[in-house]
């Protein structure tokens, strides 16, 4: 019989986890309602699944796949609301308050950050804002280690071409390789 | 090379950090529970031989058709209508199979029961209270009917004064009545206060000041290990285990220049500290760390702000960590 969740583990995991699930899903959706709806389902699977869960190896992986795939069957759900003209698009990255951007830089980072098809801003938020290493990422979209660093590497590159004053780079923290560890 | 006078990293954490969930814990785990339960008891159903399955749902689908054959869905659009008598609190007392089973100050139902409170409130909504948590907005309401546009679900309530007390019986759609078609059971509830709860607030966010300047504490620095988890600092009894459960917390690294790392079961993330202080800025909380020595050992007690601090306004616990190194 797989083990249930506890509450106390629940709440735990929903108080560390939730507002990061809930960013990656805004980001990827830009559309808050859509991202609370994914952040719900997200824990669901995840509180429901939880005894399914490997704990020798890190969560957060694990839950990041399990958003990441709930996003990615909202996104294609919506697009044929879409076709039909039930939900309005969002533009880019316009569901930020625009106060909120330090500077003008930041503010055309921002845009051609969303500007990026899907499958960039996946590696984007997932390796620049979650923190995930290369490796993990690369579990989480079920792709090769290689495919995963060009697809970093070309949104960088996008970004490059469209800020030239700037140089993006892969990260690396305190001597721990992000790329591949 | 060029540099870079914008980094990613920063852009993206200074925007997103503006933004978070507005779905509840509560309303999250209270699905969870409501699908747990279905899950539970499909497993009764596979005891069931598999002929008399495949003749039950063949009779199903010919008796109502298509969508039938998955679930029951109720009609939930109705337009509200006002009834003074049900505004107010109740207070759940019994889980029966029929209205007529209740005897009152006779508990029936051995287990303990899912729904503690209801709270109705003028002009539809309906307040909610799952295993004596606090009371939060899931439902709507209309004359002798619960409406659960989530679940799809019209509940029928019905109010009965015996020997003087008013109860209200309230049928409970589970994943009996909604997958499997049984007849639903009723709670039944006690009339607590006729008070009108349109002031309530689900959720109370609390937040701490976290914008604290890194101000050094070589008190903190070092190696902790958890050892127990106790609701008050006097509480706790050095060489002893008062919480039963393993502990979350399993390690904090408090290093020099503010950071932390701290180790769970689940996983290790970074922190900032500051004084006696570990902040968490994504959580907007500011913990405080307590350092006495006893019996020669050092040990720190460190509010862990969950969301009984953030959300139910409750007062913190504390993890005890044991100074390694």
């Amino acid at each position: 019989m797989i083990k249930q969740i506890s509450k106390e583990k629940a709440e735990m995991l929903f108080r560390e986890h939730s507002a990061y699930i809930y960013r990656t899903a805004l980001f990827l959706t830009r559309d808050k309602a859509l991202a609370d709806d994914i952040t719900q389902e997200a824990f669901l699977q995840i509180f429901s699944k939880y005894g399914m869960y490997d704990a020798s190896k890190p969560i957060k992986p694990w839950i990041y796949k399990i958003t990441l795939n709930i996003t990615r069957n909202m996104l294609r759900k919506q697009k044929w609301c879409n076709l039909f003209g039930e939900t309005p698009e969002n533009g880019c990255g316009e569901w930020v308050e625009t106060a909120v951007i330090k500077s003008e830089e930041e503010a055309e980072l921002w845009l051609e950050t969303n500007k990026l098809s899907l499958k960039s801003r996946e590696v984007i938020i997932l390796h620049f804002y979650s923190g995930l290493k290369l490796k993990e990422i690369s579990e989480i979209l079920d792709i090769p280690l290689g495919t995963c660093k060009s697809r970093l590497n070309q949104a960088l590159n996008t970004l490059r071409k469209q800020l030239p004053e700037n140089d993006f780079h892969i990260l690396s923290r305190g001597g721990d390789i992000y790329e591949t560890i | 090379m060029k540099q870079s006078n914008i980094d990613i990293e920063n852009m993206m954490d200074g925007v997103l950090k503006q933004h978070f969930p507005s779905v509840p814990f509560d309303s999250i785990w209270e699905g969870h529970q409501k699908s747990m339960k279905r899950t539970v008891k499909a497993g009764r159903a596979l005891k069931v031989p598999v002929a008399a399955i495949i003749a039950c749902t063949l009779l199903f689908s010919v008796a109502f058709g298509g969508y039938a054959y998955f679930r029951n869905i109720d009609k939930t659009d109705y337009p509200f209508v006002d009834d003074p008598q049900v505004i107010g609190k109740w207070q759940a007392v019994d889980f029966v199979d029929e209205i007529g089973n209740f005897s009152p100050g006779k508990k029936s139902f051995e287990e303990d029961m899912y729904l503690s409170q209801l709270a109705f409130v003028k002009g539809g909504r309906l307040l909610f209270a799952i295993e004596n948590g606090n009371l939060t907005s899931l439902s709507k309401w209309t004359k002798g009917l619960i409406l659960n546009e989530q679940d799809k679900t019209a509940e029928r309530y019905k109010i009965k004064v015996i020997d003087g007390v008013t109860y209200l019986f309230m049928e409970w759609k589970s994943g009996d009545y909604i997958f499997r078609n049984m007849d639903p059971r009723y709670y039944v509830l006690k009339q607590v206060d006729s008070r009108d709860y349109s002031d309530h607030q689900d959720v109370v966010v609390r937040e701490d000041k976290v914008d604290y300047p890194f101000t050094d504490n070589p008190r903190m620095i070092g190696k902790w290990e958890s050892v127990d988890f106790v609701k008050s600092i006097d509480s706790f009894n050095a060489g002893e285990k008062s919480w039963l459960d393993v502990l979350f917390l399993v390690t904090l690294d408090i290093r020099e220049n503010g950071n932390i790392n701290v180790t769970t079961t689940a996983e290790s993330f970074p922190l900032r500290w500051t004084d006696d202080l570990i902040i968490n800025k994504y959580e907007k909380t500011a913990s405080r760390c307590t350092i006495e020595e006893i019996d020669g050992e050092t040990y720190m007690f460190f509010e862990w702000k969950s969301g009984d601090y953030t959300y139910r306004g409750m007062d913190p616990y504390y993890y005890v960590l044991k100074k390694s190194e």
